[in-house]
């Protein structure tokens, strides 16, 4: 499930990941970029400081940064560490699954076998993404609508 | 079309695996030749020992050569009587080696030169350099001959320790014959690990009465093989791309929910197994470097554990006083009196010093890559047909197992497989790991070759 956590996480990540290389964002910054909470966003960064994704530097010039190339980080990863095994039900993962209230036995649930498949056709495509191509993305997507409103 | 020739140089388990894979795969004129050294095919460091104590580390129902036959050891070991010969009654049951390397040699047997239809040659001498060409690679042999082929694979394996003349060091791989030590003899050890085990038990076997003493910097053991509760990791379970820290907690997170499930961890490190090769890729270079230096050896005693039977010889050891384990640093190591005295930094700082009469060399595969018997790596890499990786843990290989040279080029005509391409895949020292990279190359290398004009 792509909770707020996951979604404000990620649009942090792409927030980094298009800043020129060797700046550093502050979380106001990206807070009032993309209306986040700022204490919300604040635990967002902590785990994702924790995860060894980024980098946080105290005092002045200091700030946020992504602590390896963009390419090389993939949006599966990001999602992962802040929504756990991108499971679409809660049951739907192996490891630190919750069960469903009704169910009665979670090995022979076939909504639960098949959500399990869906889960891993997400996890492949996430894994396959990574930012500086969502980042991209996004920017030449931008770029065409500006061009388009630009041509009426 | 002119028959398509591959070299494969190392006859060893990787090496027989994937001309196995290549000739059951390929089309009848398909030709392969293993350059190798020792006369036994499917032999190589690991399989070569003649010893009935030198059991395989992993289950019968795991060493099928082939990813997409899992049973195929095991109906060789019962259709041949073997398993009766042995002792073994389910595929959970801890083989000899000689056993699998004549399982190796059977996998191939149908298509080897003087047995079968003579699509296999083998050459044996040793391979000291290859290189590739426009039309073909090249590889020149001890006796300055040199046989050309379309494509070459490097099998070499793990590098063996290099014993020069006048070493005060013994090579791990020795049989009783040649290890010559006298039963009343001390003995140092480097390395605590499986061929630690081995030679312990080869001595014990022999007769021998004198000390050994085993050293490594933490004297961690490996730990010991136990039934194992099937348990599936997929890759939406596994946090990659995260720090070692990060990944740390989550195993353990894991291990605890596990055994709540009333498991082990020895399940879990099982279930990421599939996934070691995708932790290690997304791993950042600083974090390999970190985990190279501090988290190997604790993951490779959890990973490559010892079969009951001979962990029960080595407490065994232990228990009678016969066998010390000492962690620490080795400093110098010269030659007194016609003994060896070793010098030694003990874990904690304190400075130690250790007479003894022969010194074997069981620091296994933590070696480096190019300090191999054969230098033939060593060679490849100052020519510049081959480069190691940014970590100087191996040779450079792309995804396809292509290997890249000084210039940064990949070669369209050189190849590697099995534990020399630990540098990109980490861990392809089992055969489960093995068996299904060569299932990928051969794949890649038919494609090649029906390609080439």
């Amino acid at each position: 499930m792509l909770t707020m956590k996951g979604k404000y996480g990620l649009k942090a990540m792409l927030h980094l990941a298009r800043m020129p290389e060797g700046q550093r964002a502050l979380s106001e910054e990206i807070a009032t970029a993309h209306g986040i909470s700022k204490k919300f966003l604040d635990t967002i960064l902590g785990e994702l400081r924790t995860a060894g994704t980024i980098h946080a530097r105290k005092g002045r010039g200091g700030g946020y940064a992504l602590s390896r190339s963009a390419d090389e980080i993939r949006v599966g990863h990001i999602l992962r560490v802040l929504d756990g095994p991108l499971a679409p039900i809660p049951c739907a993962s192996r490891t630190a699954y919750r069960r469903c209230d009704d169910c009665t036995d979670e090995r022979t649930c076939a909504v639960r076998r098949l959500m399990l498949e869906v889960r891993n056709a997400i996890s492949a495509v996430l894994d396959e993404k990574t930012l500086a191509e969502v980042a991209d993305f996004a920017n030449t997507d931008e770029i065409d609508f500006r061009e388009l409103v630009a041509n009426l | 079309m002119s028959p398509r020739r591959i070299l494969v140089i190392g006859g060893g388990a990787s090496g027989v695996i994937l001309a196995a894979h290549l000739l059951r795969e390929g089309d009848p004129d398909l030709k392969l030749a293993f350059i190798e050294r020792d006369t036994t095919i499917g032999a190589g460091v690991a399989y070569g020992t003649h010893e009935r104590d030198h059991l395989l580390n992993t289950r019968v129902g795991s060493m099928s050569a082939f990813a997409d036959d899992p049973d195929h050891f095991w109906h060789w070991l019962t259709a041949s009587g073997r398993a009766e010969d042995v002792g073994c009654s389910t595929p959970f049951c801890f083989v000899q080696r000689r056993v699998y390397r004549e399982y190796l040699a059977s996998v191939v047997s149908q298509w080897t030169e003087g047995i079968g239809d003579g699509r296999l040659k083998v050459i044996t001498s040793e391979c000291v350099d290859l290189a590739a060409f426009d039309g073909g690679v090249s590889a020149t042999l001890a006796d300055g001959h040199s046989v050309i082929a379309d494509l070459a694979v490097l099998t070499t394996g793990h590098a063996v320790p290099r014993t020069e003349p006048g070493s005060l060091y013994s090579s791990p791989w020795l049989s009783r014959e040649e290890l010559a030590i006298e039963p009343e003899a001390s003995v140092a050890i480097v390395g605590t690990g499986l061929s630690m085990i081995d030679n312990v038990a080869l001595l014990r076997t022999q007769g021998h009465r004198g000390s050994i003493i085993a050293i490594s910097r933490r004297g961690l053991l490996p730990r010991v093989h136990k039934q194992a509760r099937p348990f599936k990791l997929d890759a939406a379970d596994v946090p990659f791309g995260t720090s070692l820290t990060f990944l740390l907690r989550w195993l353990r997170r894991t291990i605890r929910w596990v055994e709540a499930e009333g498991g082990d961890w020895r399940d879990v490190v099982d279930a990421l197994r599939p996934h070691t090769q995708g932790l290690w890729q997304a791993l950042p270079e600083s974090a390999k470097r970190r985990f190279l230096r501090h988290g190997r050896t604790i993951w490779e005693v959890h990973r490559h554990r010892v079969a009951p039977q001979a962990d029960r010889s080595l407490r065994q050891a232990l228990d009678e006083g016969q066998l010390t384990i000492l962690p620490g640093r080795i400093g110098d190591v010269v030659l007194e009196d016609g003994r060896i005295a070793i010098s030694l930094r003990r874990r904690g700082g304190e400075p130690a010093r250790l007479t003894v009469d022969h010194l074997i060399d069981c620091t296994g595969i933590l070696r480096e890559p190019t300090s191999g018997e054969t230098r033939l790596v060593e060679r490849m890499i100052a020519r510049g047909a081959a480069r190691m990786d940014s970590l100087g843990f191996g040779i450079d290989v792309d995804r396809e197992c292509a290997l890249i040279g000084k210039d940064g080029m990949v070669s369209r005509r050189l190849y590697a497989a099995g534990p020399v391409t630990r540098a990109r895949f980490s861990e392809v020292t089992a055969i489960p790991d093995i068996r299904t990279q060569c299932a990928a190359l051969a794949k890649t290398l038919i494609a090649r070759t029906s390609s080439l004009v």
